[in-house]
């Protein structure tokens, strides 16, 4: 049979059994989004009576703990801590967060990250602005700060309404994140943010800023700028393998081998009865670079890389002098070497002119 | 925009929303008509069963929120197809559904999951998904959901001949591993 006939069928076979399910019923969940306006005439409402100088003397100084940090569990796969974040205070000396005075998430970040603190992060230039909640947690290199709503300069150059850069229509919040300018300059304010808008949202109470200050993130980011997944409305979730330390690079380091590590299935786990399988493509009309590296960063900037790390590849020689660029499993760890198995593997081969990818392959997850 | 030009608004002969005279569906009766093909597209493009309900969950709780706003497009289903096929086709996507519908077993929650389907049908929608991510939601619109090229092209947000390239690759290199499975076996 064809390709088609086989389609065909694979089809009609997946549409009985979606028919036949069992009806989904729709988790309504509790709307979190407050609507801005109406918050906003509160609030007027509140400085009008005064109630900003009341706030200001009862809230803790910055950096003081929020609240003690809920439960804590460990999840092994991502090796990270997650905090119910429960913070009863605002920072700001003069007015009540506007959107809440709980985030509506649920934080999750890398493990030896020590928080939520109230106030901006010590890294951070801003001190919070009106009406902001804003929180932060302390890494060995630096911080990550949590502001509701984002700032203003942020929130005057969203673009309401329109599609989303990262995230997804499916996120009532969008999320700002950024990059450090240059290594050396710290601390320094992550510049470069990129704003999350989605089609969803309606205000400034709809956007949450993510961002992280310290000389170790400066890599975090890189060419895409996403250091986060958002668990729908509920979690908030920065991973680990998206902090990277500054000394990661492009290509870490060049290795002779004569036979490549295979790109490793991702891993099932219990409940988990389906493993997506790898990813493998080609390129045949790949441009030629005057290095492999070149070549690398160039697939890197493509569609088809879209949710690669851009550094941290080990640069693989073969003795017929084909180049693999090997993204390792083991990459969070302290010391990562591709022969524990990759998850990427770029293929860059020596042509007239110069260096071409020729083909790739990744995990499936 | 997310909600571009080329889907267009529905709107009466005096150009108002009004949900009376325009005849806004129900949004539980859109809902009851699509969740299960939402389900299975969301599938035939992750290959997760876990996380094919969450996905598919999301993009009805999407559509929820602004009912009033995608409930009178032209295609309200169209819309809610590009959520899914997008949010399926993203690995992070799948890894944060996966895990959340771990966490609903764990809980004992109930999560609705795709009956199974013959190995050999399994077997292509493996092979699809190994294609790149514009092919495998063209397939997936085309071979699960029946859609024309036109409507896959409004789906994806790409021209009618750009979604007939992708399908016609996807196919040949389709044809292809069936070649080479048929030498292997």
């Amino acid at each position: 049979m064809s390709a088609e006939q086989n389609l065909e069928s694979a089809g009609a076979n997946l549409r009985a059994a979606s028919a036949s399910m069992p009806f989904p019923q729709m988790r309504v969940r509790k709307p979190i989004r407050q609507g801005f306006m109406a918050f906003a005439a509160g609030l007027a409402v509140a400085l009008m009576i005064g109630v900003p100088l009341y706030l200001a003397r009862t809230s803790p100084p910055d950096g003081a703990p929020v609240a003690a940090p809920g439960e804590t569990t460990t999840t092994g796969s991502l090796g990270t801590t997650t905090t119910s974040v429960t913070p009863t205070t605002t920072t700001t000396e003069s007015a009540a967060p506007a959107c809440g005075t709980e985030l509506p998430y649920q934080v999750t970040l890398p493990e030896d990250f020590i928080g939520p603190m109230a106030g901006p992060a010590p890294h951070g230039p801003h001190p919070a602005e009106d009406g902001q909640l804003v929180m932060h947690w302390l890494g060995r290199d630096g911080s990550v700060e949590i502001r509701w709503p984002a700032n203003q300069e942020y929130l005057e150059r969203a673009e309401w309404g329109s599609e989303p850069v990262w995230g997804g229509p499916d996120m009532d919040f969008a999320l700002f994140f950024s990059v450090i300018p240059a290594k050396d300059e710290w601390p320094a304010e992550i510049g470069g943010f990129e704003l999350l808008p989605t089609d969803l949202m309606t205000g400034p109470c709809d956007a949450i800023q993510v961002v992280t200050y310290g000389p170790g993130y400066d890599g975090v980011l890189g060419r895409r700028g996403v250091a986060y997944g958002a668990n729908g409305v509920e979690e908030l979730t920065i991973y680990p393998d998206l902090l990277r330390p500054r000394d990661k690079v492009l290509v870490v380091e060049t290795l002779e081998t004569t036979e490549v590590p295979e790109v490793v299935e991702c891993q099932d786990g219990p409940g988990v009865e389906d493993v997506p399988p790898n990813k493998a493509g080609t390129t045949p009309d790949s441009s030629v670079f005057d290095t492999p590296e070149e070549a690398l960063q160039d697939i890197l900037g493509t569609d088809i890389a879209e949710t690669w790390p851009n550094v941290g590849y080990f640069e693989l020689v073969t003795p017929d002098g084909i180049v693999t660029y090997g993204n390792p499993l083991d990459d969070n760890s302290p010391d990562p070497r591709p022969d524990n198995g990759l998850v990427i593997s770029v293929t860059v081969i020596e042509v007239e002119g110069g260096w071409t990818v020729t083909e790739w392959e990744t995990s499936g997850c | 925009m997310f909600i571009d030009e080329k889907v267009h608004r529905r709107t009466d002969v005096s150009g108002q929303h009004d949900p009376l005279v325009s005849g806004l569906e129900p949004f539980d009766d859109f809902y009851r008509r699509e969740i299960r093909r939402l389900v299975g597209l969301a599938y035939a493009v992750s290959g997760s069963r876990l996380a094919a309900d969450d996905i598919a969950q999301e993009a009805m709780l999407a559509a929820y929120r602004k009912w009033d706003e995608v409930g009178r497009l032209d295609s309200p289903a169209g819309w809610v197809r590009r959520v899914v096929s997008n949010q399926a086709v993203s690995s992070v996507r799948r890894r944060i559904a996966e895990a959340k519908g771990l966490g609903r077993l764990a809980a004992r929650l109930t999560v609705s999951e795709l009956p199974e389907i013959p190995e050999e049908s399994e077997w292509i929608w493996r092979e699809v998904r190994r294609l790149p991510k514009r092919q495998i939601q063209v397939i997936a619109l085309r071979y699960y959901d029946q859609l024309s090229l036109s409507e896959i092209a409004e789906v994806l947000d790409c021209t009618k001949e750009t979604a007939n390239t992708h399908l016609r690759r996807a196919r040949q290199t389709l044809d292809r591993r069936l070649e080479d499975r048929g030498d292997s076996t």
